[in-house]
């Protein structure tokens, strides 16, 4: 993505209502065939709840809320669903790296891969090659395959870039499921060529059983998204916000091909549209927009926003121990809900978590009794320990945690303290490699005690 | 009873380096605190954190995990990844206080008999003074 060349426009707002600013400007997309689909929170017919929904016709976008402060699903996960055949039909992947002819294939990309990691040792990798096991060339094919993806999978149906004909799907995304789109095009399970991505920019969400509780209290005339606006514009963040998004300190989105600017304007009056890729500048053109100067409130309020939500995160103090211990009831939600966690089959559903009777009363008889199940404490560690150089900290499983355990904070401390630890941040780019794929020589020698 | 507290201490050393350096402290005698299980791996790259967390919450007192020396990992960077494996376990264990340092990281090689005998030395004097592992001592954990 080329920075230097921003676009913007000012898309004006009709009857203080945003909501149906950006409404039109979907609809216009989709009706001159610029993108073929839109991915899209919609109000659901009795206006209780807002849900992603996958729309082809003009005419189905009357519903569209984007701006409605509640988060049910981390869209990343979704279009990894969408992603699922294109990934399999990819031929670079991690799961291939091994087979001697994908090595052949891939050779001059493993060459061109050495050159832009120069901390691996060349002399090093040429003495020792033979004996390389598949470890090391899943991190080079991995690293490579980003760029690689497209050009390396004949049979990928809708890649949008350089395949004039097909248009994108648009996806209009929170800053946080952008981010995690990123980390999973790095863990293979995203391709971004599919879609034009659509940031918008947030203030944070309600749970789900928040939204739809406001939503229930509240009159006719009046909405909870207005509401909501009025009061984050003039900002003060409501006190209900999920404790994710009051630490959050990603409200605008990175890495969008366009986005839709919130903050820092008068939202009932005007708000900013901008392209920030080659992709969004083509749809700018072709939607005839007028380029105009970027925002010029907009870097002082997110930043303003940052600082107040950076003091939340501070005071935050947790006995994560204790409360696992206490009130995880081994569910496992908050697996099913993470867009980083992408295995197929977790280590914990496979054979090294299944004993045998005996191995239970043994464990009991060390002190004489056991919690059942065990191993809950060691579920959440585990999880944390795979995920935690990927995660968002996007908060989605605190929502689906069944018994309130505060997991969003918890990850949102332990994913930035590892995350620190290797100079990475999750979501910050694409070209990053994954850190555990990855190493420098000289580097934490801090750790080696 | 006044018996002296003996930790317990699981060693995950690799096959190439670490854990022929323990076989040679074994056949040259060299004295060592005898505190230490050792698991056998074949790289130290392999190990999956949770390997140690299960360590910890099975009760033993401190883990050592033995890799080849920078530069000689018999897959070239295994020892490189497993330190940045290290370095995530060790930031989840401080950020929940859960004693990041009973964990160590130790590079070696197969001729370090020795140096694998004063690391066990090191660690169980270390783990003494630090007394034994809290985290297993409820039966909740």
């Amino acid at each position: 993505m080329n920075r230097g060349e921003i676009a913007v426009a000012i898309i004006k707002v009709k009857d203080n209502n945003p909501v149906g600013a950006i409404q039109e400007l979907l609809r216009s997309m989709l009706e001159q065939g610029l993108v073929s689909a839109v991915l899209v929170p919609q109000e659901i017919p009795s206006h209780k709840i807002v849900v992603q929904t996958l729309v082809r016709d003009p005419a189905k976008l009357s519903g569209v809320n984007p701006l409605a402060p509640v988060f049910g699903v981390n869209s990343a996960r979704i279009i990894a669903k969408m992603c699922v055949d294109q990934m399999r039909n990819t031929s670079v992947g991690p799961a291939m790296a091994q087979q001697p002819e994908q090595d052949q294939q891939t050779q001059a990309e493993h060459a061109k891969a050495e050159n832009h990691a120069p901390e691996q040792k060349d002399e090093q990798a040429s003495k020792k090659g033979q004996d390389t096991p598949g470890d090391e060339q899943v991190s080079t094919v991995r690293e490579d395959s980003q760029g690689e993806t497209q050009s390396a999978g004949d049979q990928q149906p809708a890649a949008a870039e350089g395949q004039p004909g097909v248009a994108p799907i648009a996806v209009v995304l929170r800053p946080c499921e952008i981010r995690a789109m990123v980390e999973l095009v790095k863990l293979q399970q995203v391709s971004m060529d599919p879609f034009l991505v659509i940031g918008i920019d947030c203030w944070g969400t309600y749970s789900v059983q928040d939204y739809v509780a406001k939503v229930s209290q509240g009159s006719q005339d009046s909405s909870v998204t207005a509401d909501f606006l009025t009061q984050v514009t003039a900002g003060n963040l409501p006190e209900e916000l999920r404790t994710a998004c009051r630490i959050c300190q990603h409200p605008a989105p990175t890495h969008a091909d366009l986005t839709i600017q919130l903050i820092g304007d008068d939202i009932n009056q005007q708000i900013h549209f901008q392209a920030q890729s080659e992709k969004g500048k083509e749809l700018f053109a072709a939607l005839g927009l007028e380029v105009t100067p970027e925002s010029k409130g907009r870097e002082k309020a997110v930043a303003k926003l940052k600082e107040d939500k950076k003091q939340l995160a501070e005071q935050d103090q947790l006995d994560f121990l204790d409360m696992v211990s206490s009130l995880c009831i081994n569910c496992h939600n908050c697996r099913a809900v993470c867009p980083i966690c992408y295995c197929k089959q977790c280590v914990f559903e496979g054979d090294v978590f299944k004993y045998p009777m005996e191995k239970y009363l043994s464990w009991s008889d060390k002190k004489g009794i056991l919690p059942m199940p065990p191993d809950k404490l060691l579920f959440h560690l585990t999880r944390m320990s795979h995920v935690a150089t990927s995660c968002v900290a996007c908060g989605q499983c605190e929502a689906a945690c069944p018994s309130g355990i505060p997991l969003g904070r918890v990850y949102h401390k332990i994913s930035t303290a590892a995350q620190a630890a290797l100079d990475y941040e999750a979501g910050r780019s694409l070209d990053e490699e994954l850190p555990l794929t990855i190493f420098r020589e000289d580097e934490l020698s801090v750790v080696e005690n | 009873m006044s018996e002296e507290f003996e930790p317990k201490i699981i060693a995950f050393l690799c096959n190439w380096c670490s854990y022929a350096g323990a076989d040679l402290a074994g056949t040259s005698r060299m004295q060592y605190p005898p505190n230490v299980r050792i698991i056998r791996l074949m790289c130290s790259g392999g190990l999956d954190p949770l390997y140690v967390f299960r360590a910890l919450l099975g009760g033993c007192d401190g883990v050592l995990i033995g890799g080849c020396h920078p530069g000689d990992c018999h897959y070239t960077n295994g020892n490189y990844k497993a330190r940045r494996r290290i370095a995530v376990l060790k930031s989840i264990l401080r950020e929940l206080g859960m004693g990041e340092d009973r964990v160590w990281l130790r590079w070696i090689s197969a001729s370090e008999g020795n140096r694998f005998a004063k690391t066990i030395h090191e660690i169980v004097a270390d783990i003494k003074k630090k007394g034994p592992n809290t985290l297993a001592q409820s039966w909740a954990v």
